[in-house]
């Protein structure tokens, strides 16, 4: 039996007891290099990006100063309290929403909840501005039910409508998460109350709210920061009600104050730090209390009171957001919204040029970010699992980073990181790429490693035992064991490409337009036919990847049961996924 | 000597977890190292492996230094504690694999495979997904697998300790057969003593990345040299006497009598347990645990003298 690796690179090595050859080592750097050039892209896309808002937000002609965020915070309109009021509010009405949902999912054993649940991963793989759309549309001046119905004529924009649509559009991924919570909690716990005498209404106030209670805190923040990280909604429904993140974008693009912009991303980025940092604190309780979760047996039912008020919001939730598609879907075949209601297909005909091309490129670029962020993020699960190299922690915490960064202040990093030699990207289909690939990135590695530390580092050793060498092992071995995380990534990458615009709006250069792009200019310039046709074929395309790459994910779980814990990996991945904030 | 093990010495965080062990091992035998968790016995295997480079030492095979030889070239093969077979491979193609990376092609590499599945008594299940095989099953599995690529060292690492006690003991039986007749030179590591003593031509006693005893089953048994092996290993009672030197004896090689020469004491507690009847004497030297077989039990009381007369007694360094 010949132990050497590779017969064509046999050469002596008579301290090594002449067994090994020169073709391992060279092979072995060859990794190593390969290795950091992927770490290192790491700090150059996240890491670098960063530093640079902090750099120009943070300095005035080179000397540091806080002149710029103190001209954010104590801006006439009074931006960052704006910010945070629609974010307190706009959290409100999501949790207070979302918990009833999860109740109601979780213990009104209904056959309903199943399609309950599907509309709400519908809702989460939607357009930006969707919910804006379709307030115009409802509420608007010429709104179907506002001007239509009631005969009213108000006007709509303002605070109130940001509120309101915030808290709706947020609402789907709080309820997921909050269904995945009281999924966890262990149902004997509530048993035992029931036993002790306690009734049901009891039980769920002393100890089912209490265990949810982390999970609720840990929802909340994840809502907050993707309410103060939108501008899409308030810059299409508020007015001359405007927050930091629409401020942020108008001094970007608007008048290219690029200081200001940088400073009010950097406002914008502390609280959302501070939410993350509560987030890990609060998530590592939420798995304490979530231990032992197979417990099988019929969840406790609802008080008949809260099985009302919990059907109740959750009808009323249900029925809203389906009208909302279902208006959108209309919108796309009405003559003139709110006036002239006769079906037509011209919005469609009437496409111009650019949008098809600007919807081709958003097809294009989604798929190749997500073929080449779910890889990479393969790889840099493989490296942060099961290396050990010197920054390792650190680079686990870059790898994290975009997850909790705004959308915005990592679309303005870009724009100030890659103006200049030696990366000028500026204006580039490499940046806007780049951008998108980068900002998914913690979702396909956070899969990665879900999945990784479940499978046993001993069988890579079974392997190498065996005579693999190491790019043969990452083949042989840890890439078939990957594949669930790798479709989780590349489903997630190709959605939230589809859908993006919180970043790339800053990058953007008229060759590289995309289709959420035309879509925020429909919007805006008041296009309603237009803008609806838009949404409704993103929405079709994403909808049909999402479906088609779900079936092979959930197919390949049938056919591996006990392998592969895919249930597992996809509910940490929706907890990552849209933990990211704006988009 | 086949496998030498020379001051083999490896520290994590500045503690040392295998303290210069040096170790000769024959051809064709089976060496147990047993130890409690923590001891060095897996680490010093995962040297062996090449899983894990030693800070110092060496490690021979057959007379060259493998110390430094990366794990999938050196002619060692490893049966893991949890296995590790690939789980999206059936059983044939996990014995294939190691063939497979040694160029062979895949009709020889599955033949062999299937030839060696036979003998571990899995022909059934060549295609059998590695999910839907027993834990029994798997651990077979596993030992084809290694031993399919003939090694020079076949190393155990724990493996029957996933395993529940009445398939343990066949198992151990199994391993031992298939080894005696490949005549494959074996490193296996336990913390279980039963099947270090059952399994072992000689068995290597480890304690905080030392070896403590080196010997067959029986001479660490019955002849315990250190305080830790004798405690470690079974039953029985230290004795020191005037002199400050310690011993060890064992329960079964003490025999009791009313009068007579011997050791004088006091029975003080008496311990039922079906085949033998435990006394606990109270002597000068300490207190004597004495195993009496049923049928030749005299029933003596708690308080009544007694003479125990040590059949074996092993010295132990202090």
């Amino acid at each position: 039996m010949g132990y050497t690796e590779d017969d064509t690179a046999r050469v002596a090595d008579s301290r090594e007891g002449g067994r090994s050859g020169w073709g391992a080592p060279l092979r072995a750097w060859s990794e190593t290099g390969l290795q950091w050039l992927v770490l290192a892209s790491l700090v150059v896309f996240i890491l670098w990006p960063i530093a640079a808002v902090l750099r120009v937000g943070l300095t005035i002609d080179g000397s540091p100063t806080l002149e710029l965020i103190y001209e954010a915070l104590t801006d006439s309109r009074g931006l960052l309290w704006n910010s945070i009021f629609v974010g307190v509010l706009a959290t409100t009405l999501t949790l207070f929403i979302a918990v009833n949902i999860a109740f109601w999912a979780t213990r009104s054993g209904s056959r309903l909840s199943k399609p309950l649940f599907g509309l709400l991963l519908l809702t989460m793989i939607s357009p930006p501005f969707v919910t804006s759309l379709s307030y115009v549309m409802l509420f608007g001046r010429r709104g179907l039910i506002t001007h239509q119905l009631l005969g009213l004529r108000l006007d709509p924009y303002g605070w109130h409508g940001v509120v309101l649509m915030q808290g709706i559009g947020f609402t789907s991924l709080a309820a997921i998460l909050l269904i995945g919570v009281l999924r966890g909690i262990d149902g004997r716990l509530e048993e035992a109350s029931l036993d002790l005498g306690a009734s049901r209404t009891s039980t769920i106030a002393r100890v089912t709210l209490p265990l949810l209670i982390p999970g609720i805190a840990a929802t909340s923040l994840i809502t907050f920061v993707e309410s103060l990280a939108d501008f899409g909604t308030p810059i299409i429904i508020g007015g001359r009600f405007t927050v930091l993140a629409t401020q942020a974008y108008l001094n970007f693009i608007g008048i290219s104050n690029l200081p200001v912009a940088a400073g009010m991303a950097i406002l914008l980025l502390i609280p959302s730090l501070i939410a993350f940092l509560l987030y890990r604190h609060f998530m590592g309780r939420l798995t304490f209390y979530t231990r032992g979760t197979s417990v099988t047996g019929d969840p406790m039912g609802l008080p008949r009171w809260l099985l009302v008020v919990t059907g109740a919001v959750t009808l009323a939730f249900s029925a809203f957001v389906t009208l909302q598609y279902v208006t959108i879907l209309f919108g796309a075949f009405a003559t003139t919204w709110g006036v002239d209601f006769t079906p037509t297909l011209r919005h469609i005909q009437g496409l111009p040029s650019t949008a098809f091309a600007s919807l081709g490129r958003s097809i294009r670029f989604a798929m190749f970010t997500a073929v080449v962020g779910s890889m990479l993020g393969m790889v840099v699960a493989y490296l942060l699992e099961r290396r050990r190299f010197w920054g390792r922690s650190g680079l686990d915490f870059i790898a994290t980073l975009p997850f909790m960064i705004p959308g915005p202040f990592l679309g303005i990093g870009y724009a100030l990181a890659f103006r200049d030699a030696p990366l000028a990207l500026t204006g580039t289909l490499a940046i806007v790429l780049l951008n998108m690939i980068y900002r998914q990135l913690p979702v396909a590695t956070k899969a990665g490693a879900a999945v990784l530390s479940q499978a046993d580092p001993e069988v890579e050793d079974a392997a190498r035992d065996l005579g693999a060498s190491e790019s043969r092992i990452i083949k042989d071995v840890v890439f078939p064991q990957l594949k669930p995380a790798f479709l989780v990534g590349f489903v997630n990458t190709f959605t939230a490409s589809m859908v993006t615009i919180g970043a790339i709006i800053f990058l953007i250069t008229p060759g590289t337009k995309v289709a959420t792009i035309e879509l925020f200019g429909a919007v805006r310039g008041g296009h309603i036919g237009v803008a609806a046709v838009l949404a409704n074929i993103i929405m079709l395309v994403t909808l049909t990847v999402n479906v088609t790459f779900s079936w092979l994910l959930l197919r390949r779980s049938r056919e591996e049961r006990g392998v592969f814990d895919v249930p597992a990996t996809r509910a940490i991945d929706q907890v990552v996924q849209r933990a990211d904030g704006g988009r | 000597m086949f496998l030498q093990l020379e001051r083999l010495t490896k520290s994590y965080n500045e503690r040392t977890v295998v303290d210069e062990v040096t170790l000769d091992i024959e051809a064709g035998e089976l060496v147990c190292l047993l130890g409690p968790s923590g001891c060095g016995k897996t680490t010093t295997l995962r040297m062996i492996g090449g899983f894990v480079t030693p800070d110092s030492g060496r490690i021979l095979v057959e007379g060259s230094d493998m110390s430094r030889v990366p794990a999938n070239v050196r002619p060692t093969s490893t049966v893991f504690q949890s296995y590790a077979l690939f789980p999206h491979m059936n059983a044939i193609k996990n014995v294939a694999y190691g063939l497979r990376t040694r160029r062979m092609s895949r009709k020889e590499a599955e033949d062999r495979a299937r030839e060696m599945l036979a003998m571990v008594g899995l022909e059934a299940s060549a295609g059998a997904s590695v999910s839907t095989m027993s834990g029994g099953e798997q651990q077979r599995l596993a030992l084809a697998r290694s031993l399919v690529v003939n090694p020079k060292v076949l190393l155990l690492d724990e493996p029957l300790s996933n395993l529940d006690a009445k398939l343990r003991e066949r198992m151990r039986r199994e391993i031992r057969m298939i080894q005696s007749e490949l005549g494959i030179t074996t490193v296996h590591v336990t913390h279980d003593q039963e099947e270090a003593l059952g399994i072992a031509d000689r068995v290597v006693v480890m304690n905080e990345g030392r070896i403590e005893q080196v010997g067959t089953p029986r001479e660490v048994y019955e002849r315990p040299t250190t305080r830790f092996v004798a405690g470690f290993i079974g039953r029985g009672s230290f004795l020191t006497d005037h002199s400050g030197t310690e011993s060890f004896v064992r329960p079964e090689h003490v025999t009791l009598a009313a009068s007579g020469d011997g050791t004088v004491g006091t029975v003080s507690h008496i311990q039922f347990s079906g085949p033998v009847v435990t006394y606990f004497v109270d002597t000068a030297h300490g207190s004597i645990q004495c195993d009496v077989p049923l049928e030749i039990d005299a029933a003596y009381q708690i308080g009544d003298p007694v003479v125990c007369q040590l059949r074996i007694r092993a010295k132990l360094a202090s």
